[in-house]
Protein backbone atom coordinates (compact mmCIF):
# COMPACT_ATOMS: atom_id res chain seq x y z
CA UNK A 1 0.00 0.00 0.00
CA UNK A 2 1.34 3.41 -0.93
CA UNK A 3 1.71 6.04 1.74
CA UNK A 4 0.94 9.71 1.06
CA UNK A 5 4.55 10.68 0.49
CA UNK A 6 4.90 8.04 -2.21
CA UNK A 7 1.49 8.78 -3.68
CA UNK A 8 2.23 12.49 -4.17
CA UNK A 9 5.57 11.64 -5.75
CA UNK A 10 3.83 9.29 -8.19
CA UNK A 11 1.05 11.79 -8.89
CA UNK A 12 3.70 14.28 -9.97
CA UNK A 13 5.69 11.69 -11.87
CA UNK A 14 2.56 10.88 -13.84
CA UNK A 15 2.76 14.39 -15.28
CA UNK A 16 6.20 13.56 -16.66
CA UNK A 17 5.60 10.21 -18.26
CA UNK A 18 3.24 7.24 -18.38
CA UNK A 19 3.65 5.29 -15.16
CA UNK A 20 4.13 1.53 -15.18
CA UNK A 21 0.88 -0.35 -14.71
CA UNK A 22 1.51 -1.32 -11.08
CA UNK A 23 2.24 2.25 -10.03
CA UNK A 24 -0.75 3.50 -11.96
CA UNK A 25 -3.11 1.16 -10.18
CA UNK A 26 -1.51 1.82 -6.79
CA UNK A 27 -1.85 5.56 -7.29
CA UNK A 28 -5.44 5.31 -8.44
CA UNK A 29 -6.42 3.23 -5.44
CA UNK A 30 -4.70 5.59 -3.06
CA UNK A 31 -6.32 8.66 -4.63
CA UNK A 32 -9.73 7.07 -4.33
CA UNK A 33 -9.28 6.58 -0.63
CA UNK A 34 -7.22 9.56 0.41
CA UNK A 35 -8.90 12.95 0.40
CA UNK A 36 -5.68 14.88 0.94
CA UNK A 37 -3.72 13.23 -1.84
CA UNK A 38 -6.70 13.57 -4.11
CA UNK A 39 -6.70 17.30 -3.39
CA UNK A 40 -2.96 17.47 -3.89
CA UNK A 41 -3.31 15.79 -7.25
CA UNK A 42 -6.10 18.09 -8.41
CA UNK A 43 -4.30 21.22 -7.26
CA UNK A 44 -0.96 20.30 -8.78
CA UNK A 45 -2.71 19.58 -12.07
CA UNK A 46 -4.49 22.89 -11.86
CA UNK A 47 -1.12 24.63 -11.49
CA UNK A 48 0.26 22.54 -14.35
CA UNK A 49 -2.55 23.80 -16.61
CA UNK A 50 -2.12 27.34 -15.33
CA UNK A 51 1.56 27.26 -16.31
CA UNK A 52 0.55 26.87 -19.94
CA UNK A 53 -1.48 30.06 -19.73
CA UNK A 54 1.38 31.69 -17.87
CA UNK A 55 3.72 30.83 -20.74
CA UNK A 56 1.25 32.25 -23.26
CA UNK A 57 0.99 35.45 -21.27
CA UNK A 58 4.75 35.79 -21.22
CA UNK A 59 4.85 35.39 -24.99
CA UNK A 60 2.01 37.91 -25.48
CA UNK A 61 3.94 40.45 -23.45
CA UNK A 62 7.08 39.84 -25.42
CA UNK A 63 5.33 40.10 -28.77
CA UNK A 64 5.23 43.86 -28.52
CA UNK A 65 8.91 44.16 -27.64
CA UNK A 66 11.44 45.40 -30.18
CA UNK A 67 15.17 45.55 -29.65
CA UNK A 68 16.14 49.22 -29.25
CA UNK A 69 17.82 50.84 -32.24
CA UNK A 70 21.12 51.11 -30.36
CA UNK A 71 21.11 47.35 -29.88
CA UNK A 72 20.36 46.74 -33.54
CA UNK A 73 23.21 49.06 -34.41
CA UNK A 74 25.59 47.09 -32.20
CA UNK A 75 24.59 43.88 -33.99
CA UNK A 76 25.11 45.50 -37.39
CA UNK A 77 28.53 46.78 -36.44
CA UNK A 78 29.48 43.40 -35.08
CA UNK A 79 28.51 41.61 -38.27
CA UNK A 80 30.26 44.21 -40.38
CA UNK A 81 33.47 43.87 -38.39
CA UNK A 82 33.36 40.11 -38.72
CA UNK A 83 32.75 40.48 -42.42
CA UNK A 84 35.76 42.76 -42.79
CA UNK A 85 38.14 40.35 -41.04
CA UNK B 1 34.37 27.56 -56.32
CA UNK B 2 31.16 27.22 -58.23
CA UNK B 3 29.91 30.48 -59.64
CA UNK B 4 27.84 32.64 -57.36
CA UNK B 5 25.08 32.95 -59.95
CA UNK B 6 24.70 29.20 -60.05
CA UNK B 7 24.14 29.03 -56.35
CA UNK B 8 21.65 31.87 -56.20
CA UNK B 9 19.38 30.12 -58.67
CA UNK B 10 19.42 26.86 -56.76
CA UNK B 11 19.14 28.06 -53.19
CA UNK B 12 18.53 31.24 -51.27
CA UNK B 13 21.79 33.01 -50.69
CA UNK B 14 22.35 34.19 -47.15
CA UNK B 15 22.59 37.91 -46.81
CA UNK B 16 24.11 38.69 -43.40
CA UNK B 17 23.97 42.43 -43.97
CA UNK B 18 20.20 42.33 -43.84
CA UNK B 19 19.91 39.93 -40.90
CA UNK B 20 19.46 42.58 -38.25
CA UNK B 21 16.62 44.22 -40.16
CA UNK B 22 14.92 41.08 -41.33
CA UNK B 23 15.32 38.76 -38.32
CA UNK B 24 16.59 40.91 -35.46
CA UNK B 25 13.17 41.49 -33.88
CA UNK B 26 12.13 37.88 -34.14
CA UNK B 27 15.41 36.52 -32.81
CA UNK B 28 15.43 39.00 -29.96
CA UNK B 29 11.93 38.02 -28.84
CA UNK B 30 12.79 34.36 -29.10
CA UNK B 31 15.85 34.88 -26.91
CA UNK B 32 14.10 37.19 -24.46
CA UNK B 33 11.27 34.73 -23.94
CA UNK B 34 13.77 32.09 -22.84
CA UNK B 35 16.51 34.05 -21.15
CA UNK B 36 14.27 36.71 -19.57
CA UNK B 37 17.00 39.31 -19.58
CA UNK B 38 17.55 41.97 -22.27
CA UNK B 39 21.34 41.81 -21.86
CA UNK B 40 21.50 38.04 -22.15
CA UNK B 41 19.10 38.14 -25.09
CA UNK B 42 21.17 40.77 -26.90
CA UNK B 43 24.29 38.68 -26.40
CA UNK B 44 22.68 35.46 -27.55
CA UNK B 45 21.35 37.08 -30.73
CA UNK B 46 24.74 38.56 -31.46
CA UNK B 47 26.51 35.26 -30.90
CA UNK B 48 23.99 33.46 -33.06
CA UNK B 49 24.38 35.94 -35.90
CA UNK B 50 28.15 35.73 -35.73
CA UNK B 51 28.04 31.94 -35.62
CA UNK B 52 25.66 32.03 -38.55
CA UNK B 53 28.04 34.28 -40.40
CA UNK B 54 30.91 31.85 -39.80
CA UNK B 55 28.81 28.90 -40.87
CA UNK B 56 27.04 30.52 -43.77
CA UNK B 57 28.75 28.31 -46.33
CA UNK B 58 27.16 25.31 -44.68
CA UNK B 59 23.65 26.68 -45.19
CA UNK B 60 21.87 24.17 -47.36
CA UNK B 61 18.77 26.18 -48.13
CA UNK B 62 16.56 23.36 -46.88
CA UNK B 63 15.05 25.70 -44.31
CA UNK B 64 14.45 29.41 -44.53
CA UNK B 65 17.19 31.78 -43.47
CA UNK B 66 15.18 32.68 -40.38
CA UNK B 67 14.54 29.10 -39.29
CA UNK B 68 18.21 28.39 -39.77
CA UNK B 69 19.24 31.37 -37.64
CA UNK B 70 16.70 30.56 -34.94
CA UNK B 71 18.12 27.04 -34.83
CA UNK B 72 21.56 28.46 -34.14
CA UNK B 73 20.12 30.83 -31.56
CA UNK B 74 18.41 27.96 -29.80
CA UNK B 75 21.74 26.15 -29.43
CA UNK B 76 23.37 29.32 -28.08
CA UNK B 77 20.62 29.64 -25.50
CA UNK B 78 21.00 26.00 -24.42
CA UNK B 79 24.75 26.52 -24.16
CA UNK B 80 24.05 29.40 -21.86
CA UNK B 81 21.75 27.31 -19.65
CA UNK B 82 24.27 24.51 -19.53
CA UNK B 83 27.09 26.84 -18.60
CA UNK B 84 25.25 28.76 -15.92
CA UNK B 85 23.95 25.50 -14.51
CA UNK B 86 27.49 24.17 -14.23
CA UNK B 87 28.72 27.35 -12.62
CA UNK B 88 26.08 27.08 -9.96
CA UNK B 89 25.95 23.34 -9.41
CA UNK B 90 23.65 21.41 -7.16
CA UNK B 91 22.96 23.14 -3.90
CA UNK B 92 23.91 20.21 -1.76
CA UNK B 93 21.82 21.18 1.20
CA UNK B 94 18.84 21.36 -1.05
CA UNK B 95 19.64 18.03 -2.66
CA UNK B 96 20.40 16.13 0.51
CA UNK B 97 17.37 17.19 2.47
CA UNK B 98 14.04 15.81 1.38
CA UNK B 99 12.07 19.05 1.19
CA UNK B 100 8.81 17.24 1.64
CA UNK B 101 10.02 16.13 5.09
CA UNK B 102 8.05 18.80 6.81
CA UNK B 103 4.92 17.77 4.93
CA UNK B 104 4.81 14.15 6.02
CA UNK B 105 5.37 12.26 9.26
CA UNK B 106 7.73 9.31 9.59
CA UNK B 107 5.06 6.97 8.21
CA UNK B 108 4.69 9.11 5.10
CA UNK B 109 1.32 10.51 6.15
CA UNK B 110 0.37 14.16 5.76
CA UNK B 111 1.14 16.28 8.81
CA UNK B 112 -1.15 19.00 7.52
CA UNK B 113 -3.07 18.03 4.44
CA UNK B 114 -3.70 20.33 1.49
CA UNK B 115 -6.51 22.77 2.17
CA UNK B 116 -9.63 22.92 0.09
CA UNK B 117 -9.25 25.52 -2.64
CA UNK B 118 -12.92 25.61 -3.35
CA UNK B 119 -14.61 27.19 -6.31
CA UNK B 120 -11.94 29.85 -6.58
CA UNK B 121 -9.67 27.77 -8.82
CA UNK B 122 -11.05 28.41 -12.28
CA UNK B 123 -12.27 31.93 -11.59
CA UNK B 124 -8.91 32.82 -10.13
CA UNK B 125 -7.19 32.63 -13.49
CA UNK B 126 -9.24 35.61 -14.69
CA UNK B 127 -7.66 37.83 -12.10
CA UNK B 128 -4.40 39.62 -12.78
CA UNK B 129 -3.21 39.17 -9.18
CA UNK B 130 -3.42 35.43 -9.57
CA UNK B 131 -0.74 35.52 -12.25
CA UNK B 132 1.39 37.83 -10.19
CA UNK B 133 1.27 35.50 -7.19
CA UNK B 134 2.03 32.53 -9.42
CA UNK B 135 5.01 34.40 -10.88
CA UNK B 136 6.24 35.30 -7.39
CA UNK B 137 5.92 31.69 -6.22
CA UNK B 138 7.89 30.61 -9.27
CA UNK B 139 10.63 33.12 -8.50
CA UNK B 140 10.63 31.91 -4.90
CA UNK B 141 11.69 28.38 -5.89
CA UNK B 142 15.30 27.45 -5.20
CA UNK B 143 17.39 28.33 -8.21
CA UNK B 144 17.89 24.91 -9.66
CA UNK B 145 14.31 23.80 -9.17
CA UNK B 146 13.08 26.96 -10.81
CA UNK B 147 15.36 26.34 -13.78
CA UNK B 148 14.24 22.78 -14.30
CA UNK B 149 10.60 23.68 -13.81
CA UNK B 150 10.76 26.65 -16.18
CA UNK B 151 12.45 24.69 -18.95
CA UNK B 152 9.92 21.93 -18.67
CA UNK B 153 6.67 23.77 -17.99
CA UNK B 154 7.10 27.18 -19.60
CA UNK B 155 9.63 26.65 -22.33
CA UNK B 156 8.01 23.32 -23.06
CA UNK B 157 11.18 21.32 -23.57
CA UNK B 158 10.66 17.58 -23.44
CA UNK B 159 12.24 15.44 -20.75
CA UNK B 160 15.13 14.42 -22.97
CA UNK B 161 16.03 17.97 -23.87
CA UNK B 162 15.95 19.17 -20.28
CA UNK B 163 18.12 16.25 -19.20
CA UNK B 164 20.61 17.06 -21.93
CA UNK B 165 20.66 20.79 -21.29
CA UNK B 166 21.16 20.40 -17.55
CA UNK B 167 23.02 17.07 -17.57
CA UNK B 168 20.72 15.35 -15.13
CA UNK B 169 19.25 11.87 -15.26
CA UNK B 170 15.60 11.30 -15.97
CA UNK B 171 14.94 10.06 -12.44
CA UNK B 172 16.64 13.11 -11.04
CA UNK B 173 14.51 15.32 -13.21
CA UNK B 174 11.30 13.69 -11.97
CA UNK B 175 12.36 14.17 -8.38
CA UNK B 176 13.14 17.84 -8.99
CA UNK B 177 9.85 18.38 -10.78
CA UNK B 178 8.03 16.76 -7.87
CA UNK B 179 9.77 19.08 -5.41
CA UNK B 180 9.03 22.11 -7.54
CA UNK B 181 5.35 21.20 -7.86
CA UNK B 182 4.98 20.48 -4.15
CA UNK B 183 6.55 23.84 -3.28
CA UNK B 184 4.53 25.76 -5.81
CA UNK B 185 1.34 24.19 -4.58
CA UNK B 186 2.15 25.12 -1.02
CA UNK B 187 3.12 28.64 -2.01
CA UNK B 188 -0.10 29.17 -3.95
CA UNK B 189 -2.12 27.81 -1.06
CA UNK B 190 -0.45 30.14 1.41
CA UNK B 191 -0.39 33.26 -0.74
CA UNK B 192 -3.43 33.02 -2.89
CA UNK B 193 -6.03 30.47 -1.97
CA UNK B 194 -5.88 30.90 1.76
CA UNK B 195 -6.45 34.62 1.50
CA UNK B 196 -9.22 33.90 -0.95
CA UNK B 197 -10.91 31.60 1.52
CA UNK B 198 -10.65 34.14 4.28
CA UNK B 199 -12.36 36.73 2.15
CA UNK B 200 -15.12 34.37 1.23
Amino acid sequence: MLNCREATRLADEALEHRLPLGSRIGLKLHLMMCRYCNRYNTQVRFIHEAMKRYAEKEIEEINGVRPPEAMRERWRRCLKERGAE
Amino acid sequence: MSGATDVSEKQPVLDPEGWVDRHGDCMYRFALARLRSPDLAENAVQEAMLAGFEAKDGFSGRSSERTWLIGILKRKIYDHFRKSYRERPIEDVEAAREPTDDLFDEHGRWKVGPAKWGVATEAATHRAEFWKVLGDCLKGLPDRLSRVFTLREIDDLDTNEVCKVLSVTETNLWVMMHRARARLRRCMEANWFETENEKA
